[in-house]
This record gives C-alpha cells, sequence and structure tokens, in this order.
C-alpha cells in the first residue's frame, strides 16, 4: 500500500516534469539558438552555442530597427500604465466609496464583454479625422481605453475592502476629498494598484493588433511590430530573428520572475472578471 | 458639501467615463453603422442596409473562418481544460517544486502573442526545432511542411494559443483548487476514496463556478485569436487557417472592404455577447455584474 504511494507520487513528478519541459523548452531553444551562427542552428540545435555570438544582438539591434522598436514600446507602456493607474483609479474612488453607481459599473463592463477587435475599424477612421494616425499618442489613447475596464472593476473590488475610518478622519481633519484621495486612498491602495499596474504593462508591451494599424512609420513602430517585420527580412538568418525574439521576451519575464505572484493573482481576477 | 461631493464626483469619473465613452462605446455604434455600408477606405461609405450580411452567408470563406473559430473552441474543451485542470490538481498538494511548476507553467501566458506565434514559425519552418527533434527521436517519417497542408495547418497555428491558454487556465484551476478546504480532500481519502474519485466527485463538481468561466473564456479567447495565426501564416494558404478575427482583418486592412470587415466585427461582437449572456443566464441564473 505505502509503496503503491511512492510509485504514484513519483509517476506525479514524471508527468508534472514532463509537461515542465514543453514550456521550458522553446524557450531555451531560442535563447539559445540566439547566440549561434545559422549553421550551428541547423546542424546541432540542441547543444550549447560553440562560440557566444553577441553579433546577432547587435545586428537585430541596429539593422534590425529593434533598438528603435524597444524604445518606442518602452516609452508607450510607461505613459500608458501611468495614465490607466491615475485615470482608473479616480473612477473606481468615486464608484467604490463617493458614489456608488451600477450603471457606470455596467457601463465600463461593455468594454469586457465586447471583443476589442469590433473598435478596429472604426478607432482608425476616427484616429485618422483626428490627425492621430501614426502617432504613439493615438496608440496610447487606445491602449488606456482598452485597459480602463479592467483595471476599473479590479480596483473597485479592492478599493471595497479599504477600511473607511482613516478616510473619515482625514475629511473630519479638514483634508479636502482631493487630498484624501492622493495622500490616504492611493498609498493605501498601492497593492491593487500594482496588481492592475503589471497586468497593463503586459498587455501593453505585448499588443500588436491595434499597433499594427495606427503605426506605420518605421520610426514608430512597436516591438511587436518590429519582431513580426524581421521575419520578413531575417526568416533564413535565424540568429538576428532569435536575438530580436529574446528582446521582446526578456523583459516580460524578468517583470514575472519578480512580481509572481502579483502576475498570477491580477490575471486569475481579470479572467474571472471578465 | 453635499454638492462638493457631486461636483468632484463628476470630475473624477469625467476622464475614464469619456474616453472609454469617445474611444470604446462610440466606435462599437460605428462599426454597427458600417456594416451596413459599402466602403472601400476612401470615398465616402454608402448605406446599403443588410446586403454585407446577405453576402456573408453566401460566402465561403466566412464559414471556413468561422468553422476554424469553432474548432478551437473544441480543442478547448477536448485539450486545453482537461489539461490545465489535471495539471493543476497533480500539483495541489505537491509540497516539493510547487513554486517552480507554477512558475514554469504559467510562463507561456505572459509572453506576447505574437513573439510566441513567431517563435513557432521557426519551430515549424522546414529544417526547423519540430523536423529535428522528430530526426532526433527516430521519427523522420513524421516530419512535413507543416504549414502547407490545409489539413495539418489549422492544428499547427491553433497549437501556440492552445499551449498559452492553458497556462492561464491552469492557474485560475488552481487558485480554485487551493480554495476548497483541505478536510474535504482528506476525510474523502479516510473514507477510503482513490484520488482519481476524488478529483471526479469532489473536485471537479465543487469547479463548476470557474469551469464556466473558463469557458467563457475560451470561445471569447476563439473569436479573439488573431496574432498567433498571424504571425505564422497570416490565415494561409487561402483561408484555411484563418479565424473569425483574422478573416475580419484580411477583409478591412488586406482588401479594405471596411463595409464587409465591419460586418464581420458585428457578427464576432454578436456571438461573443450572445454566448456570454445565455452562457450564464442558463447555468447561473445570474445575468447582471457582481458589484
Amino acid at each position: 500500500m505505502l509503496r503503491s504511494k511512492r510509485t504514484l507520487q513519483s509517476l506525479k513528478y514524471v508527468l508534472l516534469a514532463l509537461y515542465s519541459v514543453t514550456t521550458i523548452f522553446p524557450f531555451l531553444w531560442v535563447f539559445l539558438s540566439s547566440f549561434k551562427t545559422n549553421s550551428e542552428i541547423y546542424s546541432s540545435p540542441f547543444a550549447l552555442p560553440k562560440t557566444w555570438q553577441f553579433e546577432n544582438y547587435s545586428k537585430a539591434w541596429t539593422s534590425g530597427n529593434i533598438g528603435t522598436n524597444f524604445f518606442n514600446s518602452f516609452y508607450i507602456t510607461i505613459v500608458s500604465v501611468a495614465l490607466i493607474l491615475l485615470f482608473g483609479a479616480m473612477a473606481s474612488y468615486i464608484l467604490a466609496r463617493v458614489y456608488p453607481s451600477l450603471a457606470l459599473y455596467t457601463f465600463f463592463g461593455l468594454g469586457i464583454m465586447i471583443p476589442g477587435q469590433t473598435i478596429l475599424i472604426p478607432t482608425f477612421s476616427i484616429l485618422k479625422e483626428l490627425h492621430l494616425v501614426n502617432n504613439h499618442t493615438g496608440l496610447i489613447l487606445m491602449y488606456v481605453v482598452s485597459s480602463l475596464s479592467l483595471t476599473i472593476f479590479v480596483l473597485v473590488s479592492f478599493m471595497k475592502t479599504l477600511p473607511k475610518e482613516l478616510e473619515e478622519a482625514a475629511i473630519v481633519d479638514g483634508a479636502g476629498r482631493y487630498r484624501t484621495f492622493f495622500s490616504i486612498i492611493l498609498p493605501l491602495s498601492t497593492p491593487g494598484l500594482a496588481t492592475v499596474g503589471i497586468l497593463a504593462v503586459l498587455s501593453v508591451w505585448n499588443e500588436y493588433l491595434f499597433a499594427y494599424v495606427l503605426i506605420s512609420d518605421p520610426v514608430l513602430k512597436t516591438l511587436t511590430q518590429g519582431i513580426y517585420g524581421m521575419k520578413g527580412e531575417y526568416m533564413t538568418d535565424y540568429g538576428p530573428m532569435t536575438a530580436g525574439l529574446a528582446i521582446t521576451m526578456i523583459p516580460v519575464v524578468i517583470l514575472y520572475i519578480i512580481f509572481q505572484n502579483k502576475v498570477v493573482a491580477g490575471m486569475t481576477a481579470g479572467a474571472v472578471k471578465g | 458639501m453635499k454638492q462638493n461631493r457631486g461636483l468632484f464626483s463628476v470630475l473624477f469619473l469625467a476622464p475614464a467615463s469619456l474616453l472609454f465613452l469617445l474611444f470604446f462605446i462610440v466606435p462599437v455604434f460605428f462599426s454597427v453603422y458600417y456594416s451596413m455600408t459599402e466602403w472601400d477606405a476612401v470615398s465616402k461609405p454608402e448605406f446599403s442596409a443588410f446586403s454585407n450580411f446577405a453576402s456573408l452567408w453566401r460566402d465561403a470563406d466566412y464559414w471556413t473562418s468561422m468553422r476554424n473559430t469553432l474548432w478551437l473552441v473544441v480543442m478547448t474543451l477536448t485539450i486545453k481544460i482537461p489539461v490545465a485542470l489535471i495539471l493543476a490538481y497533480l500539483l495541489l498538494r505537491v509540497k516539493r517544486g510547487f513554486k517552480f511548476f507554477r512558475t514554469v507553467y504559467f510562463l507561456p501566458v505572459v509572453i506576447a502573442p505574437m513573439a510566441i506565434g513567431l517563435m513557432f514559425s521557426l519551430i515549424y519552418s522546414e529544417s526547423g526545432m519540430l523536423n529535428q527533434t522528430l530526426d532526433l527521436f527516430g521519427l523522420s517519417f513524421l516530419q512535413q511542411n507543416w504549414l502547407s497542408d490545409p489539413d495539418i495547418v489549422l492544428f499547427a497555428v491553433s497549437a501556440p494559443q492552445v499551449w498559452q491558454n492553458i497556462g492561464l487556465f491552469f492557474v485560475i484551476f488552481l487558485a480554485a483548487l487551493q480554495g476548497i478546504p483541505n478536510e474535504t480532500f482528506e476525510s474523502a481519502e479516510i473514507d477510503g476514496a482513490s484520488s482519481t474519485r476524488t478529483f471526479f466527485s469532489i473536485a471537479v463538481p465543487m469547479l463548476w463556478d470557474v469551469m464556466q468561466v473558463v469557458i467563457i473564456l475560451g470561445v471569447t479567447g476563439a473569436l479573439k485569436m488573431f496574432d498567433h495565426a498571424w504571425a505564422i501564416t497570416q490565415g494561409g494558404p487561402g483561408v484555411s487557417s484563418a479565424f473569425a478575427s483574422v478573416y475580419m482583418f484580411m477583409k478591412g486592412f488586406g482588401s479594405y472592404e471596411f463595409g464587409y470587415a465591419s460586418a464581420i466585427s458585428v457578427t464576432i461582437a454578436g456571438y461573443a455577447l450572445a454566448f456570454t449572456i445565455v452562457f450564464k443566464k442558463f447555468f447561473s441564473g445570474k445575468d447582471s455584474l457582481e458589484y
């Protein structure tokens, strides 16, 4: 009995380990390939690089234009997430604690129920009228709008759990509502803000479709556009291509490893809310 | 004070509400309007009532893309959900290595779908990693051109999406399983239930609420599926690996039939809304948001 239990236990680990191979292996292959010559990638796909080809990275970064794309994505992500957090927190504060309104809450809920693809064509035509096509501001605007619903859903339920006393004390002490918000509510909401902030970083950094439609000037393109563009040029030259993929993935992987619990909790809450 | 509160609320709600109204809700209505026009993206849209929808009805390519989307839903039910659920159940009471496995299983979820798609297109290429791996295990008779056979390409293009989704569903199931009190499992074990039995008679029924969420995510995810397919095949050959959103994009920004593409996007939104509402009503009786 005990013995069969132990066998079962080992079998469990074998299964768990097998699946983990399928999730790690492709990334490892990309990472190793990004340091190899093309012929090495074909001849010995699973070996360590004989000499580490850092040129692949410089090739991707400069002639593949990934450097420019990287800084564009970085800038767009920072600005979008800052605005998502600010506007989202302001609205959530009212909906959670000042003026709860089911109608408004449902209104924002539409953003989760209706697929983003529905607004692709109208967005393009509206932003074109406003001269915001081929312009980072237009893209940032769309990222803010697409993330607002989920941000508000998660923050409202977070802010509802905050104790009322501190806020009341601040108001009695004569702190205005603005000061109460910025110096009491926002700091208390840090865990909630971190969760939605990381979700927003991931969704903006990883987004492709809106960027593709709204940005065509090579100088303004984002990282996902950049690596897609490399496919045409470097499809037969795996080294720089995989280096470009690694440059896209590494920042997100680092963020994920540092904030793992937040990322998992946020994605789960976000999915369940949606 | 009361007045102050009203003004304050309006000011604080304004940025989010206005942006959302102008750049989400209004575009949704525009989409519905455009779907009833002939429009080549350059000249003015011309009203054509429901003719786009009538053409859609007769458009074999549209139905191919819908059938492909349905395949992805079928894969959600037959592959993603079972695999994710089994992984979560296996990992649930593992002590050593718990964090490692969770980290690794969820890893694909955080990576850009575009990057994952491109990664798979390298893997699938003729001398790519997949064919090399098959060779390594002496399975070279299985080697093939993964992206040119219309029967295989659909699965090749779906695989990365299935793979990413398993990670997401896995953590959702894991969180839900962790919410079931340990005693429930323990008392079942004392009663002599095998772990397979415990799985089917305790874990699965108690997960019904999350299961609904996951099914809805699987369906809406299939309707939104774009980046992977675009990265790997751009929907080709022909439309054999195009999903609903990919076909919409091909018509919209590929051949500039903005009216027709809008009609496709209206049907996509319609299917997503209808499925979510009907499914929730049917299974949980809840039709409003929890607030």
